[in-house]
């Protein structure tokens, strides 16, 4: 599987189709996952319909530990194997990975605001995740930063190790700290997930991962055209000397 | 012959000493940053009691990183880096060498100034040892993690915010558990165990730190 | 709907918009990408 999508021209030929096509299923899963979340879902009994914003704002929080993830095994296969779309695949994912985790930040502000009467909370999730957001700048940041596309791609996968090590300790750190901190006030209402919520969530679930795996492999396939791009004009300077 | 990562270690502290002050500029960066902080804060000694530790930790961050631009980037620069990979020191090495030698150089005199700014804050004298245990093992940590952040951004031009922006996230828990440990001593509680754990991240990135940075700086040669 | 309206409203425009956005912007780079390679295939060939 994987060494069938580590040849480009393979890999370009197979996804030719695979893009378009997912980002139409994946819009189709959306609106029924949002028309499932906004109609279809009962409000809850505490927190009244304020309890909708959570189909929207759960799956957004595991895609962007789950794009975290995809990152990680590319880096390594980048590292290990020099696959060469690996590399590719990470710098893809890493703009989508963000975007999940700043709808999970905002959403979650949004939800907050009502249920928690505060946008902002100190709270250990919240922390971690933005530290999480701040780890997919940086790792953005490089890629941009350095010219070449194979040392920019080595430093970015080193980083995104760094990261993987790094954010467990984060995670952990960030709630013990959050305990020493815990305020009386606030307090995370548990919500129990009746069945009328497990479909609307895993639909969205599903629907954030369709339309993930859609534009990271569209964002590949701009990549591999602009570094050929690039190839040929450098070519020609080549042959111009 | 000697090996040349120590040879490297003790030129790189030589340099730093005697580089016109340079290594003493993220002290005077440090005091400096800890003195706005009654002008910005008011005297008033309960207040500053109460926002010291954290800002101390803050500003020795911050600190920590100024040095980290200049670490790599100026014997990438100038071919050293490159002379040393040919003669066959290893990157991790190197890193080791070079940060542990900035560190000498700039983050002991920091460790060494948090416990005056500590008593400048208003926080209390007895416990200037434990300051100084926190601000050794914060530095550490900082410096080290800085360290990967150094070597990634070192091919880069002005990479001085590159650096801030990739190492800042993975500074959150050692600065958590340092200040959690000032806080601690400061308001009389057990502060052991934030003490030990920021020990144990100042540990781990010494431990874990150059290799990254080495692989890093393999990358910046190749 | 209840006094929560515009917050549910707010967080599921702001996820729709942010995805819509991204999407955009993908597809946009990959035509131009596809396009300038094209140019530059056609242009070379000339």
């Amino acid at each position: 599987m994987i060494s069938t999508f580590a040849n480009p021209h393979r890999f370009m030929k197979f996804t030719q189709w695979m893009g378009p096509a997912l980002l139409g299923l994946g819009i189709v899963i959306l609106v029924w996952g949002l028309y499932q979340g906004l109609v279809l879902a009962p409000a809850d009994y505490r927190q009244g319909d304020a309890a909708r914003i959570m189909f929207v704002h759960v799956p957004a929080a595991m895609m962007c530990m789950g794009v975290y993830a995809f990152m990680v095994l590319a880096s390594l296969s980048s590292l290990i194997w020099k696959h060469a779309l690996a590399d590719i695949a990470a710098k893809s994912a890493a703009p989508v990975g963000a975007v999940f985790t700043l709808i999970c930040l905002i959403t979650g502000s949004l939800w907050g605001k009502p249920i928690w009467n505060t946008w902002w909370e100190w709270d250990a999730r919240l922390t971690s995740v933005l530290v999480l957001f701040f780890i997919y700048l940086g790792y953005m940041a490089i890629w941009s930063a350095l010219e070449t596309p194979q040392k920019a791609g080595r430093a970015a996968a080193i980083l995104c190790l760094v990261g993987a090590v790094n954010i467990p300790i984060i995670k952990w750190s960030v709630d013990w700290w959050s305990t020493l901190h815990q305020q009386a006030s606030i307090t995370l209402t548990k919500i129990s997930l009746p069945a009328d919520y497990i479909v609307p969530l895993f639909t969205m679930l599903a629907a954030y991962g369709v339309l993930f795996g859609a534009l990271v492999i569209m964002n590949m396939r701009a990549e591999i055209f602009s570094r050929r791009a690039e190839m040929l004009v450098q070519r020609q300077y080549a042959s111009m000397d | 012959m000697a090996n040349p990562v120590v040879t490297l270690f003790f030129r790189e502290l030589r340099l730093a000493w005697s580089g016109g002050g340079g290594a003493a500029l993220p002290v005077g960066f440090y005091a400096g940053a800890a003195t706005l902080t009654p002008l910005a804060l008011g005297p008033a000694p309960d207040l500053l009691r109460a926002a010291g530790p954290g800002i101390l930790f803050i500003t020795l961050a911050l600190a920590s990183l100024l040095p980290m631009e200049r670490l790599f980037q100026a014997d990438l620069e100038d071919g050293t880096l490159d002379a040393l990979g040919a003669s066959g020191a290893n990157y991790t090495g190197m890193a080791l060498a070079k940060t542990s030698a900035h560190w000498l150089a700039s983050g002991l005199p920091l460790s060494l100034i948090a416990p005056v700014l500590w008593v400048m804050l208003q926080g209390p004298g007895a416990a200037v040892g434990v300051v100084l245990a926190c601000a050794l093992s914060g530095s550490l940590a900082f410096f080290f993690i800085g360290a990967i952040g150094a070597a990634l951004a070192a091919g880069v031009r002005r990479g001085g915010l590159l650096i801030a922006l990739t190492a800042l996230p993975l500074y959150a828990p050692a600065t958590i558990f340092g200040a959690s440990a000032l806080y601690a001593v400061s308001e009389g509680r057990d502060f052991g165990q934030a003490l030990n754990l920021c020990m144990a991240c100042a540990m781990a990135a010494v431990a874990l730190g150059p290799f990254a940075a080495g692989a890093a700086l393999k990358t910046a040669l190749d | 709907m209840d006094k929560y309206a515009p917050y549910v409203f707010s967080a599921y425009g702001v996820a729709i918009g942010l995805l819509a956005a991204t999407a955009i912007g993908v597809v946009v780079r990959l035509i131009l990408a596809q396009r300038l390679l094209k140019a530059i295939e056609k242009d070379q060939k000339a």
